[in-house]
């Protein structure tokens, strides 16, 4: 069986307190003639952490001598290890039991200083802790993907409850009133009107929950890429129109003056509903992190493509968060701030569906500029 | 007749209760997290209860409670918290606070409790 040898190139450290084992197996490396690695070696785990501090090495073999009596330096040195790097124990045959528990405690694999102890087992018990590595690198990933999940889960039941518990006070305080108005003739006016405003407000309350049900349905579909577009021919700027009338009364009471330099129309092939989200999405993101300031919103068409410029004066998106905030679940500073973080994610879908694209800059001012390049035709 | 002050980040839950209080026949006065509400107890009158919500930016409910307590002033003021969340009592000194309610809540026990804890306090309301 030919065998590859993972060494080549290898930057390895040997610790061992027995300088004897330490020269033996520091030979096996030498078994291929035309490959030799890069190989320092230790007596102990304190000048092992020195070593490590100095260079990044890819294959670290501890002597089980030495693991057992200083186990907390062994922490120390796992710790300050490159987390590519693979972790082998070199044990006795008399301590195999205490080489095999080593695996709990970090060692992806272990061998034994025996008779059977060659180039090619060597090679072998380095490609399976490779495998242990890999396996251990997986199972972070998705262990962080579960965490993200969960925190994102929490955020949305936190969410979901604000409109619930508004829509239900309003519902209950609209009872209070009938039920102390209701059977007076002559306030019977005045408790209407009351009633007639806290409906309406927890109407729009179920509206809000309604829009988190969607944004939730949404996430499943792109999860599943099922994000089907409806496209038909339709006017851009009508389109910002009426969603800026939707949002109007919200950016006034966040003080956020509008300026919209746009032509008369702008038309294109396009999902209208799907569009919408994605200028919704926009407004709602200047009122939450752009208040008390103006905006602006530019289109244009250039070539095949029409542009869109919504550019705030806000906190702004630093640089470093440019890509992640069009991931699930993330946003640049959660305190305080409501939303279950989809908003961003969502809309790039919506946008790459069409073809386009959707990135953020830093503005002049300070703000945040997301840029929206949209195919006409598709 | 007592004041209430009610603090929450959410403007939909700040103006309701304010109505519903209001309508009891309550005086309100509102603030939009801690930090807002402990610069509305600087002055001579003082509020005779405070309705808080838990999460809210620059101070959250936790270090607002911390804060009240620290204040002699104010540290007497009962205190009703409110959260969508489980309360973290591991964050909150024993007795810190008088009731804590769930988020959504039914008001009408909320009514109650508030005025079992002013009569406690203050005797007929």
């Amino acid at each position: 069986m030919i065998l590859t040898n993972e060494f080549i190139g290898a930057n390895i450290l040997v610790v061992d307190a027995d300088a004897g084992d330490r020269k033996k197996f520091i030979e096996l490396f030498r078994s291929d003639k035309k490959n030799h690695p890069n190989i320092k070696e230790a007596s102990t785990n304190l000048e092992a952490l020195t070593l490590i501090s100095q260079s990044a090495y890819t294959h670290v073999f501890v002597g089980c001598n030495v693991a057992l009596h200083t186990p907390d330096h062994l922490d120390s040195m796992k710790y300050e290890l490159n987390s590519e790097a693979i972790l082998i124990m070199l044990a006795t045959p008399l301590n195999e039991k205490f080489a095999s528990e080593s695996l709990v405690q970090g060692f992806h694999d272990y061998m034994l200083k025996d008779s059977n102890l060659t180039f090619n087992s060597l090679i072998k018990t380095t490609a399976r802790a490779k495998q242990v590595l890999k396996l251990e690198s997986d199972l972070k990933t998705m262990s962080h993907a579960l965490n993200s999940r969960n925190e994102f889960l929490s955020i949305a039941a936190h969410e979901f409850k604000t409109p619930l518990t508004a829509a239900k006070l309003k519902f209950q305080m609209g009872i209070k009133v009938l039920e102390k108005y209701a059977s007076v003739e002559e306030h019977k006016l005045n408790g209407a009107e009351i009633v007639l405003k806290l409906f309406k407000d927890g109407d729009q309350q179920i509206n809000k929950l309604t829009k988190l049900v969607d944004n939730l349905l949404d996430l499943s579909r792109l999860e599943t890429d099922q994000l089907n577009l409806h496209c038909s021919d339709m006017d851009l700027v009508d389109l910002i129109a009426e969603v800026y009338e939707r949002f109007s009364h919200q950016l006034k009471f966040a003080m956020c003056e509008a300026h919209f330099n746009l032509p008369s129309t702008l038309v294109g092939k396009w999902d209208k509903e799907r569009l919408e989200q994605v200028v919704a999405n926009l407004f709602s993101n200047i009122i939450r992190y752009a208040p008390n300031k103006p905006f602006f919103i530019t289109a244009f068409k250039r070539n095949e493509d029409v542009v869109i410029n919504v550019e705030d004066q806000g906190v702004g998106v630093p640089t470093a968060f440019h890509e992640k905030i069009f991931e699930r679940y993330e946003r640049v500073d959660s305190q305080g701030k409501n939303g279950l973080g989809l908003g961003l994610y969502i809309t790039r879908a919506i946008v790459s569906a069409h073809g386009g694209r959707i990135h953020v800059e830093n503005a002049e001012t300070g703000g945040a500029r997301f840029v929206i390049t949209l195919p006409i035709s598709r | 007749m007592k004041t209430i002050l009610i603090v929450d980040d959410e403007y939909d839950i700040v103006s309701t209760l304010q109505m519903i209080f209001s309508f009891e026949g309550y005086t309100v006065i509102t603030a939009f997290h801690g930090a807002e509400a402990l610069s509305k107890l600087t002055g001579p009158a003082l509020p005779d209860l405070i309705v808080s919500d838990v999460t809210m930016p620059v101070l959250d409910g936790y270090a607002f409670v911390k804060a009240l307590k620290k204040d002699a002033k104010v540290a007497d003021i009962p205190i009703v918290l409110m959260s969508a969340a489980q309360l973290d009592n591991s964050r909150l000194e024993e007795g810190s606070y008088n009731l804590f309610i769930r988020k959504p809540f039914d008001v009408d026990r909320l009514l109650n409790d508030v005025k079992k804890i002013l009569v406690s306090k203050h005797g007929n309301i």
